[in-house]
């Protein structure tokens, strides 16, 4: 209930908001009407109600407006009009009086000559607002063919008497069938009784066979007394068969209906009906019959129940009991409890039996009981099953007994029957374990394994010692659930006592008694067992279940040292290990041997260390790919291709690509490649569409039509311009060059200058890098990086990067030109590297260093996500995020911001380095903004275009350039610097857009000095979110747009937040207006107003100043601006 | 589990099962000797799909694209009886349970006329399209006793998407109580779920001419009339109201059910619905932020669409303890704690052996209905776009009769439930 007054109460305050905003700007129905349908759909909630309540605003003449500009069926689209008309509907439907409004606008809209569809569509709306006014005019449409549909229906929603009437006065005068069936059904529908003589008369005037379907089941709904012999004919002329003309359900529904008015009718029907369905055997007859008579207000519940258990039909007895809920009527449940010893058919004691499981009243237990002996399973299984939900310590003892059974389903029953039942059965488990036969043993094993019952591990233990083999390979199954610490010592001298068969198992339960003691308990107590034991490889797997990196290094150092048993015992641990560190050794392993049955398996262990761990998509993308190339066969391939089409990684996607040109693989690489592509649509690319338009033709499996399909969705609906491109081909160093100077050298060199210098830089680059193996590896002397022969502006980078082993490792990327995003070997505590690779190491004002240590080994693959734009720099490390959105400084020149546009080159540092799939995006940048003719003409200019800060100074750090706005953001320390340009000015019209945040706080300094407090020393125009709450106590002055502390401004011109909103402010003289989003929120004089001191009673001694910069003065809180422009008055 | 020729001969002496010719038996009737048979409507991507499932025969197909109906046709080994009016293949004396295969929009009326016909039941997920259509299901198979299956298993089989595990050591989690109550699902892409949003409908379909093969008023039956465009239907129905309900409508009832058996709730529904979404198109369906159903007792269901929502959320929150995508659970050796607790009730999940001795299979039209009224709840509020209050005892909104007509549409004649 609040919920629903805070809902009108807020639809309330929108109305308020909506008018007022109508007359503020004196808009006329027509904008509003153009501004509304401009925005609809709308984006969400909040937009959606003002949108909406702006048109309500509009009124009547507004709706009809809107419905006179629908355009007939096929020409262009009415969407936008069927949204505001529909969101109006919708709208209004809880406020009497709009709806009203509208309900008559939709009359009068009706009444004109209108195309069907769109009277259609109106009608439709009357079915969301109309009332018992509007049944009038739809009663009108009952005649129509066309339009007879939806007038019912909207009919059928008003549900009235005065509906009701109209329906049945239509069908009386009309001859058409097809209109006659929606009327009988809306009559049917909204239960109108008085229809009935004419819905009898009908149905006995030979209607079609699809008329009669129609007024059956209407009858059934209204009909009395006089209905039930029209209706039993209507079925017994169906020969009481279910059919399409549903004759027996709507006389069956219609006997439910009046079951408690008229009790003796329908008594005597349902027994006729009842013997009829028991002679043709017909169970759903039977059923739907029984129904009816239990239904009715004085049912004999037990006695009916009684024919319905001497009937004898499992379905008919078991959907009874289903239905209705016999455990409230006494003598109902005595009768069951009493059959179900005397009736002697199976089918009635299972069906009864299910019943007592589920109604749990008391002594069932032990009437179930004997039913354990049944010979029959299905009443077997009905008690065991019983019998577990109603629990209890003669329920488990009597399960336990079966167990005992010679019979293996029986004991089967019985076992699932115990997992589940409630209560302690440890003790009746252990007391049935020596008298039960294997099978009985074996399932009492499993239950302890199921239920943990650690109480029994002495039971499970002893049958290590068994001759028995059967139970003792299930116990030695079991150990593992139920061992503790405690017990490792047993199972330490079990695994070096027992044999080879057994030894799995064994090691798995000391791997789970490992569990609760903490790592360094678990090598110790490992450790000192190996250190005495000499069967050390029997211990491989307990350390591996240590997964520690001293455990690991434990294995790796055996699997060295060891060989034959030993060897594969600690290969077989390692792949194991349930952390990813095992992949180290593991690929190692890989890379040294060329043995294919050794790389077949070490392929396995990869590719199960590598589905097993929880890394990002880009490592293990990484080491799928380096675990391709030792597969050994074409399973391994798939399996591969297959783990590689979840990493969702584009240069996976290029990867797995080319094995579509591999037969025995085609499919598997098809699906991957579609796997990563359809789930990104950031990916589209023309690559990205040739290689989908090769999956589609590669495909064959059985889905592939709807995998087709949406290929299809998906390259209609992301374009591939604009996405990835390739730098490198994989053959050659084509469009790479070398480098020359630096982005400030080169721009001095004059074009002579610069041809020759590259001629030579490109001789030098050849000597010191090459393409191998799809690779390009610098493994020269010297520093000449490679270049891009494009220079690029904002962009996202991929790449792939290797360091290899050897002094110093070292490397880098050059975003425009300028060093670097950096590349280094995180062993180099000497130069800090152990900080990580993908900081900005040459910033000095910025973060240098990145968020986290994402790097792999040196030796090992890594790969890089880089985007830039503007001046900042995101990097993701192997799918880390490392360096988040910082700044990158110019290392050329300090003093001047990042270029705009440059190349990117791949750093050399002197040791080898290799780089691999390399794939860029350009994104565009926003458009500058320009002066409109009218303020060029004006003499205005612009002082921020979206695209720098040239025209600014001041803290250009946490001011920064982003999408086309100067974006301040929150600085983690201070309140916020303070942002002017450089120009000063005395009188000006200043027009600037600026957007808030949530109680954000900014302000507009003029005539100031660039540095101090503007407020006192210059002036300061507030920018504030002054509507938010913690702004509630806001002295006037302090409003937005006020002349801080002297001239207070006008309240309520802000647009909602997340809109921008514009502002003009003239400074003329003494004289300063400001306009805010079109209102006049300011206009005073501020030599009047500081006449006898300022309202803050503060002194300001910069108001009155002639002349200074115009500033954006921070406060500690996001805000943005954008399309600045000043014109000198 | 015991197959079919084993199970009569461990019954071996036993007389109860007497070998009986189907047509003794009456309609619907199953005899005991005989191979189950089915009868699938809708043979395009999913009936097919109903070829294999469990050991029964295909002995009927229906489907109103002539296309279809022969592509299906042809991939059947022996000869079926092919209809293209469901109505006949319902009253098929050969088909034992009836496979409903359709869109949404059919769900209804052809369960209550398989019902009625005395046949059981498998039919596919979203159970119905509305909830008033979900109650005369369920009026309709307590009246005529049939075996209902809704076809979404993940509460008693396969890996529950996210978790990566099955349902039940969940249940057994969540009824050991060690968590706490009440408990808060998060259903989301960060919790190992997709809401699929690619099923969105266009805005403006421009009529095209029916395909010949195609019977187009049939494939609608109960849903308004619009001009044909083929991406009304076949693969691309779910993105239009008048059919489903988009993503929710689709992936809701799989992953929503398994909640309501893990909360113990399958004889309820949430009591509020609240949806950050943007205003639906009346025709097609759209995507949505996020859908909170919230229980009496507190408990809630969080959908977060596409990449909204915290991704560190866990997938259960509790007083006591939160469980994570993977079955990554936060309280301290709970594996051993937990074992203390019996398993989990065990379940009917062998529909043949629910037709046989007509037990109710573990998810049916009682408990796939209140699972299927939250998918329904949710698509309401969606096309409302407002908080909406339940009542679960008597099936309606509260206090907002324009919710209630989404509850029970009006159907094109001759159709009606």
């Amino acid at each position: 209930m609040n919920q629903i007054k805070y809902i009108i109460l807020s639809l309330c305050l929108l109305f308020a908001v909506g008018a007022e905003a109508q007359l503020a700007k004196g808009r006329t129905n027509s904008t509003i009407i153009a501004d509304a349908l401009a925005q609809l759909p709308a984006d969400n909630q909040q937009q959606y109600n003002i949108v909406i309540a702006d048109l309500v605003s509009t009124g009547e003449e507004g709706l009809l407006d809107l419905i006179g500009r629908m355009n007939p069926p096929g020409e262009v689209s009415n969407e936008a009009y069927e949204f505001a008309i529909s969101g109006w509907s919708h709208f209004v439907s809880k406020d009497d009086a709009k709806r009203t409004v509208a309900a008559n606008a939709y009359e009068k809209a009706l009444n004109k000559t209108l195309d069907k569809e769109i009277k259609a569509f109106i009608i439709r709306q009357l079915r969301t607002v109309g009332s018992d006014d509007n049944v009038e005019i739809l009663s009108g449409y009952l005649s129509d063919d066309y339009l007879s549909g939806a007038a019912s229906a909207a009919l059928t929603s008003v549900g009235t008497e005065k509906a009701g009437a109209a329906l049945l006065s239509a069908l009386t005068a009309s001859n058409s069938e097809q209109i006659n069936l929606h009327l009988v059904n809306a009559l049917g529908q909204i239960k109108f009784n008085t229809a009935e003589p004419v819905l009898l008369n009908l149905l006995s005037s030979n209607p079609s066979s699809k008329m009669e379907g129609v007024l059956l089941s209407a009858i059934s709904k209204i009909g009395g007394k006089e209905s039930i012999r029209p209706l039993r004919n209507a079925a017994e002329k169906a020969d009481l068969a279910y059919g399409k003309n549903s004759a027996v359900d709507s006389y069956i529904e219609l006997l439910g209906r009046l079951g408690s008015s008229e009790t003796r009718t329908v008594k005597r029907e349902a027994d006729r009906l009842l013997s009829r369905a028991k002679k043709q055997n017909k169970s759903e007859l039977k059923i739907a019959a029984t129904k009816v008579l239990l239904q009715q207000p004085k049912a004999n519940a037990s006695k009916i129940l009684k024919g319905v258990i001497k009937d004898g039909d499992i379905r008919y007895l078991t959907n009874v009991l289903n239905a209705f809920p016999f455990e409230n009527d006494k003598k109902s449940v005595e009768l069951i409890k009493k059959t179900i010893s005397s009736n002697k058919s199976q089918d009635v004691q299972t069906s009864l039996i299910y019943w007592l499981g589920t109604n749990k009243s008391t002594g069932s237990a032990s009437l179930i009981t004997p039913y354990l002996n049944s010979n029959n399973k299905m009443v077997l299984k009905a008690a065991t099953q019983s019998l577990s939900k109603i629990g209890g310590e003669d329920a488990i003892i009597a399960l336990a007994g079966l167990l005992k059974s010679s019979d293996d389903e029986t004991v089967t029953l019985a076992k699932n029957a115990l997992m589940s039942i409630d209560g302690d059965i440890s003790y009746t488990l252990a007391s049935v374990f020596e008298s039960s036969g294997d099978t009985g043993k074996k399932a009492i094993l499993e239950i302890i394994s199921s239920r943990i019952l650690e109480s029994q591990y002495n039971l499970v233990y002893n049958q290590m010692f068994s001759d028995n083999n059967a139970v003792k390979a299930a116990a030695a199954n079991t150990l593992k659930y139920i061992v503790v610490d405690e017990n490792l010592n047993d199972m330490f001298t079990l695994l070096e006592q027992s044999d080879a068969e057994y030894v799995p198992a064994i090691q798995e339960s000391i791997n789970a008694a490992l569990k609760n003691l903490s790592d360094e308990d678990k090598t110790k107590v490992v450790s000192e067992r190996i250190n005495k034991s000499n069967k050390k490889h029997l211990y491989y797997r307990a350390l591996a279940g240590i997964g520690s990196a001293d455990a690991i290094e434990q294995i790796t150092e055996a699997y060295n040292k060891e060989t034959g048993t030993n060897r594969d015992a600690a290969f077989t641990a390692l792949a194991s290990v349930n952390a990813f560190e095992a992949i180290y050794p593991v690929i190692d392993i890989a890379r040294s041997t060329t043995n294919k049955s050794e790389l077949e398996k070490v392929t396995n262990a990869l590719i199960s260390i590598i589905r097993r761990s929880n890394q990002t998509g880009e490592i293990k993308y990484l080491y799928l790919r380096e675990a391709m190339q030792f597969a050994q066969n074409d399973t391994q391939k798939s399996t591969i291709l297959n783990l590689l089409g979840n990493t969702g990684q584009y240069p996976a996607m290029i990867y797995v690509a080319k094995y579509m040109d591999d037969t025995a693989v085609s499919e598997a690489a098809a699906l991957a490649a579609m796997n990563i592509a359809l789930s990104n649509a950031a990916f589209a690319s023309e690559e990205t569409t040739a290689i989908l338009n090769k999956v589609s033709k590669t495909l064959t499996n059985p889905d592939a039509g709807y995998q087709r399909q949406s290929i299809n969705k998906y390259l209609s609906e992301n374009s591939a311009e604009g996405g990835y491109v390739s730098l490198f081909n994989g053959e050659n160093l084509d469009g790479w060059k070398g480098l020359v100077g630096n982005p400030i050298t080169r721009s001095k060199m004059n074009a002579r200058e610069l041809a020759t210098a590259q001629v030579k830089a490109n001789k030098q680059m050849a000597l010191d890098w090459k393409v191998e193996d799809g690779m390009i590896v610098f493994d020269g002397k010297g520093y000449d990086n490679l270049c891009t022969e494009k220079q690029y502006g904002d962009f996202e980078i991929l790449i792939d990067w290797k360091l290899y082993p050897g002094p110093e490792p070292d490397a880098g990327l050059y975003l425009r030109g300028t060093p670097q995003v950096q590349i280094w070997d995180t062993a180099r505590v000497d130069v800090g590297a152990q900080v990580g690779s993908g900081g900005l190491y040459n910033n000095q004002q910025h973060p240098s260093k990145p968020l986290k240590v994402a790097d792999q080994r040196v030796g090992d693959w890594n790969t890089f996500k880089i985007r830039m734009i503007g001046e900042r720099v995101t990097v993701w490390l192997n799918g880390e995020l490392v360096t988040d959105n910082v700044v990158l400084e110019n290392f050329w020149d300090r003093s001047q911001p990042i270029f705009p546009v440059e190349q990117i080159e791949l750093q050399a540092h002197g040791s080898k380095v290799a780089y691999r799939d390399i794939y860029i995006k350009e994104i565009a940048r926003p458009e500058p903004f320009k002066l409109s003719d009218e303020e060029k003409a004006e003499g205005f200019r612009i002082l921020f275009d979206g695209t720098n800060l040239d025209e600014w100074i001041g803290n250009k750090n946490d001011y920064t350039v982003e999408s086309g706005n100067i974006v301040l953001y929150p600085p983690t320390t201070g309140s916020g610097g303070n942002l002017y340009t450089s120009d000063e000015f005395d009188n000006f019209i200043f027009r600037f857009e600026f957007m808030l945040t949530p109680g954000a706080n900014n302000g507009l300094g003029i005539r100031t000095p660039s540095s101090g407090d503007a407020a006192y020393s210059g002036m300061e125009l507030q920018i504030l979110d002054n509507d938010a709450p913690i702004y509630a106590n806001l002295e006037k002055y302090q409003y937005h747009g006020s002349v801080y502390g002297v001239i207070p401004a006008k309240r309520g011109a802000l647009k909602p937040m997340g809109e921008w909103n514009y502002q003009e402010v003239i400074a003329d003289g003494d004289n300063i207006k400001i306009t805010l989003n079109g209102t006049v929120i300011l206009d005073g004089n501020i030599r009047e107003a500081s006449k006898n001191g300022t309202i803050d009673g503060k002194e300001h001694p910069g108001l009155l100043n002639k002349t200074g910069s115009i500033g954006f003065l921070g406060h500690g809180s996001k805000v943005k601006f954008k399309n600045i422009r000043v014109k000198e008055l | 589990m015991t197959s079919r020729r084993q199970f009569l001969k461990t019954m071996g002496g036993v007389t109860l099962l007497t070998i009986v010719p189907r047509n003794v038996l009456g309609k619907g009737m199953i005899a005991p000797s005989d191979e189950i048979t089915k009868g699938i409507i809708g043979v395009g991507g999913m009936g097919r799909s109903h070829f294999p499932y469990d050991n029964t025969r295909v002995a009927a197909i229906c489907d109103v694209d002539k296309n279809h109906l022969a592509q299906a046709a042809s991939m059947l080994k022996d000869k079926v009886n092919e209809y293209h009016d469901f109505r006949d293949l319902i009253l098929d004396k050969n088909v034992d349970i009836v496979h409903i295969a359709t869109p949404p929009h059919w769900h209804g009326i052809m369960s209550v006329e398989a019902a009625k016909a005395g046949k059981d039941i498998f039919c596919e997920k979203p159970m119905t399209r509305t909830i008033g259509e979900g109650i005369r299901v369920r009026e309709a198979i307590a009246q005529y006793g049939n075996i209902f299956r809704l076809n979404t298993w993940f509460r008693f089989d396969s890996n529950f998407y996210g978790l990566g595990s099955t349902v039940k050591p969940l249940k057994k989690l969540v009824d050991s109580g060690m968590l706490g109550w009440p408990l808060k699902f998060t259903i989301s892409k960060h919790t190992g779920f997709d809401w699929k949003f690619y099923w969105v409908g266009k805005n403006h379909l421009e009529p095209q001419p029916v395909p010949s093969e195609l019977d187009y008023d049939m494939w609608l039956g109960p849903a308004p009339h619009k001009p044909y465009n083929a991406h009304r239907v076949h693969s691309t129905f779910r993105g239009y109201w008048d059919y489903d309900g988009g993503g929710l409508g689709d992936m809701g009832q799989h992953y929503i059910d398994p909640v309501q058996y893990l909360l113990g709730k399958d004889d309820t529904a949430p009591v509020k619905v609240e949806v950050d979404a943007p205003q639906q198109h009346p025709d097609a369906v759209g995507t949505w932020r996020s859908i909170t159903y919230t229980y009496e007792d507190g408990c809630q269901i969080v959908l977060w669409g596409d990449e909204y929502g915290d991704p560190n959320t866990p997938y259960i929150s509790g007083p006591n303890g939160n469980v994570y995508k993977n079955f990554v659970c936060d309280i301290p050796n709970w594996e051993k704690k937990l074992a203390e607790f019996p398993e989990p009730a065990e379940q009917n999940t062998n529909f043949l052996e629910s037709v046989r001795t007509r037990q109710k299979f573990a998810l049916n039209e009682i408990n796939g209905h209140r699972s299927c009224t939250i998918v329904n709840m949710g698509l309401v509020a969606l096309q409302l776009n407002r908080t909406l209050e339940f009542d679960p005892v008597n099936e309606m909104f509260i206090n907002d009769e324009e919710a209630n007509r989404y509850i029970n549409q009006p159907m094109r004649a001759p159709w009606s439930i």
